[in-house]
C-alpha cells in the first residue's frame, strides 16, 4: 500500500495522544506541542452513498471523521433516540458524584454540518440489496453500511426482572439509563445506612465497560467506610466464571484489592432470576441453583445485539456470539468478511475487546481509512489491535488506568509514569476531569 | 510527542470550559499583553516582584489546587503515588506561576513601585 494512504490518524500512533489530550486536564503546558493542523489531509471527491446505523458514540464519531475527509458524499445517520447519553458517566451518577444531567445532551448537538440524521431505528437490513429498512417502512439504500447501533440489554432473560422497580426495595442497575443510575444511588444510600448484603455481579454474555460491576462493588465499599456503616454490611461479588476481568493480571489485582477490602468473591455465578419482593437473587452455578438474599443488589443484564441485527444476515451463525447476535466482522479491519462495503464499530462489532468508548476512538479511524481507501480504489493496512482502557475505580479519589489489547497485554501510555494497576488520583482527576470534553472532541472528529 | 497537535489541546479545553472559554482564552491575551508591556515599561521581571506579589501567587496556586480537587470531586489527601505529588505540584506551580502574572501586571499597573520589588 502506498504510504500516502496510511492516514496521519491511524490508531497505533494516537493512542497516546488521546490519553495525553485526557491528562491534559491535569498537566497541561508540561508536554511538547506541535503547530501542525488536526485534519491536514485532503479531501476526497465522493458521490458514495454512506449509511450509519445508530448515531451514538461510534455513529457520530465516525460521520464526523467522514465529513472532514470526504467531499460530496451523502452520509446518512439513523437513530430514533433523540437524547445522547455520555455512558462513562453513568458509574459518576450513580456514585452520588455527579447528577443525571451530567449524561444527558441531544445528538443534534453533535450531528456534523452535512450529514442528515433518519429519526427512525432500522427494523431490517438486507445486505444482499445494499438496504436497510426502518421501522417505519422507509428503504435506504447505501454503498457503503456502518453498523453502529450498540448494543441491547436483555433484562428479559432475567426471571422476574422489572425495570420500573430500579432504585425500590434494594434494587438498582446503572446501565439502564441515566435516570436508573440516579435511582440507583438513591437505593444505594438506603443501604449505607441500613446495612446488610449488597451483591454485585456481571452477565455471562459479551457486556459495554466490563470494569463497571467492579467499580460499583468498590464504590460500594467506600461509602459505607465514608459513612461509618461498613461493618454493618457484607459485600458479595457473584463472578460469572473463574475470573474477576479478562485480562488475567488485571483480574488478579482485582481479587487482591477485594480481599483488602473485605469483598467476598464467589465465582462461577450467573444470575437468571430474581424476586424484587423478597429481595432474593437466584444464580446459576456449576452445582445447580442457588439463592441469595440480599439488601442491595446492582443488576447488570445480559447484552446481546440489537434484534434486527441479530437476525440480519450480518451477525456470527457459528461459534461463541452466534447467540448474542454480533456482526460479523475482522477484528483488525472490522471489515464484514462477506459484505466488504459492511464495517461495524463499538459495541455491536463482533470482537473480543473493545465495548467502551476508548475502543471507538480506536476503531473509527480504521474504519474510515479502510472506507477512504476503497472509494479510493486503494487498500489500507490500518488495523485495530483491540486496545481498550478503563478507568477503574477502586474508591472514590482514585483508579487504575487499565489500557490493554486483544491478547491481554496490558499497553499503558506512560509506562514508569502511570502505572497501570496503582490506585493513583491523576487517573481520578483523568476519569472525573478530562474524559467527558475528550469524548465530546472524538465526537465530533476532534480527538 | 510528533502527533500531539495544538488543536487537538484547542478543542478539548474548549469543550471542558464550555460557555467560560473564550472569555478565559480574551483574558489571558489580554494580560499577556499587559504582562511583557508592563515588563517592559518597568523594566524589571515577575522574579523581581515584591513579597507581596509572590504571596497572591501561592495563594493562587493553592486555590488552584483546591480548585482542581473540588472539580473532580476528591481531595489531594487521595493521592497514592508518586505521579500524584507531582501532579499537584504541577497543578501548584500552574496557579502560582498564572497568578503571580496577573498580580505582577494589575498591581503593576496600578502602582508599579510597591509591586515590582525596587
Amino acid at each position: 500500500m502506498p504510504a500516502s494512504f496510511v492516514s496521519d490518524d491511524a490508531p497505533n500512533l494516537r493512542r497516546r495522544d488521546f490519553l495525553l489530550s485526557v491528562g491534559a486536564a491535569g498537566a497541561a503546558g508540561i508536554l511538547g506541542l506541535s503547530a501542525e493542523p488536526l485534519y491536514a489531509a485532503e479531501k476526497t471527491a465522493s458521490k458514495a452513498r454512506i449509511v450509519i446505523v445508530g448515531a451514538g458514540a461510534a455513529g457520530l464519531s465516525t460521520a464526523s471523521r467522514l465529513l472532514q475527509r470526504l467531499d460530496g458524499a451523502e452520509i446518512t445517520l439513523i437513530d430514533s433516540r433523540a437524547e445522547h447519553y455520555y455512558q462513562p458517566g453513568f458509574t459518576l451518577v450513580a456514585a452520588g458524584i455527579k447528577s443525571k444531567d451530567y449524561v444527558i445532551s441531544r445528538t443534534s448537538d453533535y450531528l456534523p454540518k452535512g450529514a442528515s440524521l433518519i429519526s427512525s431505528s432500522v427494523a431490517e437490513f438486507d445486505p444482499d440489496a445494499k438496504a436497510v429498512v426502518t421501522d417505519k417502512g422507509q428503504r435506504v439504500s447505501y454503498d457503503y453500511l456502518i453498523v453502529a447501533t450498540g448494543l441491547s440489554l436483555e433484562y428479559g432473560l432475567i426471571d422476574g426482572m422489572d425495570t420500573s422497580m430500579i432504585g425500590r426495595n434494594g434494587m438498582g442497575s446503572i446501565y439502564h439509563s441515566p435516570e436508573a443510575a440516579a435511582a440507583t444511588w438513591q437505593a444505594l444510600t438506603g443501604f449505607m445506612e441500613q446495612g446488610g448484603t449488597g451483591l454485585f455481579l456481571r452477565p455471562a454474555t459479551e457486556m459495554k465497560c466490563a470494569g463497571a460491576p467492579l467499580k460499583y462493588a468498590f464504590i460500594t465499599d467506600d461509602r459505607l467506610r465514608r459513612n461509618g456503616t461498613r461493618d454493618k454490611a457484607r459485600l458479595i461479588y457473584k463472578a460469572q466464571n473463574q475470573t474477576l476481568f479478562s485480562v488475567p493480571i488485571v483480574s488478579e489485582k482485582v481479587r487482591m484489592l477485594f480481599l483488602d477490602r473485605g469483598i467476598d468473591v464467589h465465582y462461577d455465578r450467573v444470575l437468571i432470576s430474581i424476586d424484587l419482593g423478597k429481595r432474593v437473587a437466584t444464580f446459576q452455578t456449576p452445582e445447580g441453583m442457588e439463592t441469595e438474599s440480599y439488601d442491595f443488589i446492582n443488576v447488570v443484564p445480559p447484552m446481546h445485539a440489537p434484534k434486527s441485527v441479530k437476525e440480519s444476515p450480518l451477525s456470527w451463525k457459528t461459534g461463541q456470539w452466534a447467540t448474542e447476535g454480533w456482526v460479523e466482522v475482522d477484528k483488525a479491519t472490522l471489515r464484514h468478511p462477506r459484505y466488504p462495503e459492511v464495517f461495524a464499530v463499538g459495541d455491536v462489532a463482533g470482537v473480543s475487546k473493545g465495548k467502551t468508548a476508548a475502543s471507538v476512538k480506536w476503531q473509527v479511524p480504521v474504519i474510515v481509512d479502510h472506507l477512504l481507501a476503497d472509494i479510493r480504489g486503494k487498500t489500507s493496512d490500518a488495523i485495530y489491535n483491540g486496545y481498550t482502557s478503563c478507568p477503574l475505580i477502586t474508591r472514590l479519589g482514585r483508579a487504575m488506568l487499565v489500557e490493554f489489547d486483544y491478547d491481554n497485554n496490558l499497553v499503558p501510555s506512560f509506562p514508569g509514569i502511570i502505572a497501570p494497576l496503582e490506585e493513583l488520583w491523576a487517573t481520578w482527576v483523568i476519569k472525573t476531569m478530562g474524559l467527558k470534553p475528550t469524548y465530546l472532541s472524538m465526537l465530533r472528529g476532534r480527538a | 510527542m510528533k502527533d500531539m497537535e495544538l488543536s487537538a489541546f484547542f478543542f478539548l479545553f474548549q469543550e471542558m470550559l464550555g460557555g467560560w472559554f473564550w472569555p478565559l482564552f480574551l483574558f489571558a491575551v489580554i494580560v499577556s499583553v499587559a504582562f511583557v508591556v508592563q515588563s517592559f515599561r518597568n523594566r524589571n521581571w515577575m522574579w523581581q516582584a515584591s513579597a507581596r506579589v509572590k504571596a497572591i501567587g501561592v495563594s493562587g496556586g493553592v486555590l488552584f489546587v483546591i480548585l482542581i480537587t473540588l472539580a473532580s470531586s476528591s481531595g489531594f489527601t487521595d493521592a497514592g503515588g508518586p505521579i500524584d505529588f507531582w501532579l499537584i505540584t504541577v497543578l501548584f506551580g500552574f496557579g502560582y506561576i498564572t497568578t503571580t502574572t496577573v498580580a505582577y501586571t494589575v498591581c503593576g499597573l496600578l502602582n508599579k513601585e510597591q509591586c515590582n520589588g525596587k
